[in-house]
């Protein structure tokens, strides 16, 4: 912890850093067909979920009984940490394309009376992104950084589930400003930066519940600028380093 | 990473926009028209250096890319896809350019083999294009007496050919494309020969005095030299390769356009030549020859501070030349 900033006493940004174990991808939110590129970085919706997934797995048994008296303040706090991600020193995207069985959910509407899941098969194609070096995370500002410090402990995947990342105890750092910003001065790549919108509720974005999330008002879909250069990049990778 | 306005430093040689190429049936406007309300509106020049395509706006002068860069960013964020060359991209990224030495080359088809003299006919075409985008800094160029610029034509023994150009300082790229630009994939004639110009500019090399100050020492340095190189001795020219002669004209080069704290102070050479093989070659300009020494020597630095910065100064010779004339042909050099 920083000498000169105290969690918990006022509102400061927490800074975590993460090491890339496994190939991260996520699928860009305005993907609209199975063939989808990846984020390069985890995006503020994912952290946010990955956040509240943590969250609920520690608390969520023993609150049942005020479950709704307890879960949405807990939501509203997550929902509004404004989000900023550092890459790591160097990003190699792979495009990969395979062949797959995957659940066909268009049969699966039609025919509401099948006792088996449609399964269908098919070409898929997916971008895998390998991060060499540490993935940095800062949000804030909040009153409850410590208590965040210890989610972002238990956070151990990010965006598609597999996609391990390793929390770094010894990278965390509180500050009275955030610990990076992003300029334009440098330059930068684009990614679509979507994030909870203001006015989200639990139940919207609940995928088990029947309410339905909308784009522009639940997960609102931003421009990230990444300080990234893309290197070199073929038909089947980019590579890019962070200015 | 959420946009944050910031002030723009100067210094800027250039923005580049990445493209990706996309096939969404999204509204597109044509890239021409993706900064409108610039002024002067830039014209837009295709960069080749094989890195995805890139394309810069260019001005005719640097000092506009500050506000520039902000209209770019501006810009990003617009769910719009553009038009280049008849495909469809988005913009993918912007590279802010600060790099002041670099070298940049374009495709030349000539109707007929160029005449050996074509020196300075490559050094005049390269001024009438920055004095098209500003008539002073072409003026104040030919006043002075280190130049800024070297220019030569590079032969493949395919048989294609390049105009190469190396830049020293950040505001000439700017003016020198923006010249440049209306005779991309055009004519032009240079010796009196036709010669068509390639659509795209390949971005060759760029690095800043900074970055050349770190590069690992090497106490052993071989230099290829591509056209004849001399140098002015007592009124007479030198064609050999003496280590003082060659390291302290790039010194003198290199403190003529590199910032006042990175400035390298006096040398006492003591470099020795450990190997050569050159040949003296004569280069036809039109006031008569020149004679120059081409091929390839290696030096060796005892001392290890004369190591150090003679590796610096060798590796500024790909941008600057060595010697004399090297804005009209001789002189290009690279640490081999």
């Amino acid at each position: 912890m920083s000498p000169r900033v105290k969690a918990g006493a006022t509102m400061v940004w927490l800074t975590v850093g993460y090491q890339p174990v496994s190939l991260f991808s996520l699928k860009r939110s305005d993907a609209t067909s199975m063939a989808g590129r990846s984020n390069l970085v985890p995006t503020p919706y994912a952290i946010k979920m990955a956040l509240l997934r943590v969250l609920l797995e520690r608390e969520g048994y023993g609150r049942r009984d005020r479950w709704e008296a307890w879960l949405r303040p807990q939501f509203e706090w997550i929902r509004g940490l404004t989000v900023y991600v550092l890459p790591p020193e160097r990003l190699v995207v792979n495009r990969n394309g395979y062949t797959l069985r995957y659940y066909d959910q268009v049969l699966d509407k039609q025919d509401k009376g099948r006792k088996t899941l449609p399964m269908q098969s098919g070409f898929v194609f997916r971008e895998w992104v390998f991060l060499e070096g540490n993935l940095q995370i800062c949000v804030g500002p909040s009153d409850r950084a410590e208590v965040l410090a210890g989610l972002f402990a238990e956070i151990n995947y990010f965006g598609k589930r597999g996609c391990f990342f390793q929390f770094l105890p010894e990278a965390i750092r509180y500050t009275a400003e955030p610990s990076f910003v992003m300029g334009g001065e440098a330059g930068f790549m684009v990614q679509p930066w979507d994030d909870l919108g203001p006015s989200a509720t639990f139940g919207r974005i609940n995928p088990f519940s029947g309410e339905k999330a909308q784009v522009g008002r639940d997960r609102v879909i931003g421009t990230g600028l990444l300080p990234l250069r893309l290197r070199s990049t073929g038909a089947k990778y980019d590579v890019y380093e962070r200015y | 990473m959420e946009r944050v306005e910031g002030k723009v430093a100067s210094g800027l040689a250039g923005v580049n926009v990445v493209l990706r190429f996309t096939d969404a049936s999204v509204p597109s406007v044509p890239l021409q028209q993706w900064l409108s309300g610039v002024e002067p509106e830039p014209v837009w020049v295709s960069l080749q250096d094989g890195g995805g395509v890139r394309v810069m706006p260019v001005l005719p002068r640097a000092t506009g890319y500050g506000a520039l860069l902000q209209q770019v960013q501006a810009q990003v964020g617009l769910e719009t896809a553009v038009s280049w060359l008849g495909r469809l991209y988005t913009v993918a990224g912007v590279e802010v350019d600060r790099c002041p030495l670099r070298v940049i080359q374009v495709p030349v088809e000539s109707e007929a083999s160029l005449p050996p003299t074509v020196g300075r006919a490559l050094h005049g075409q390269c001024f009438r294009w920055l004095a098209a985008a500003d008539p002073d800094l072409a003026v104040g160029l030919h006043g002075q007496e280190s130049m800024p610029l070297t220019v030569t034509l590079i032969r493949a023994k395919s048989g294609e050919q390049w105009l190469r150009v190396g830049l020293l300082r950040s505001d000439l790229l700017a003016p020198l494309l923006w010249g440049m630009s209306g005779d991309l994939g055009g004519m032009i004639t240079l010796a009196g020969v036709n010669c068509r110009l390639g659509r795209f500019v390949q971005l060759v090399e760029a690095r800043r005095f900074e970055e050349l100050m770190a590069v690992p020492v090497q106490r052993e340095l071989q230099l290829r030299l591509f056209t004849p190189t001399s140098f002015k001795l007592d009124g007479y020219v030198q064609p050999f390769l003496l280590p003082e002669l060659v390291f302290e004209n790039l010194r003198r080069r290199w403190n003529g356009v590199a910032p006042a704290e990175l400035a390298i102070g006096p040398v006492v050479w003591e470099g020795l030549t450990a190997a050569f093989e050159l040949k003296t070659r004569a280069l036809r300009m039109e006031g008569g020859s020149e004679i120059g020494a081409s091929g390839w020597v290696r030096y060796c630095f005892p001392d290890e501070e004369q190591a150090r910065l003679a590796t610096i100064l060798a590796h500024f010779a790909f941008f600057a030349g060595v010697g004399r004339k090297t804005a009209m042909g001789m002189g290009q050099a690279r640490l081999m």
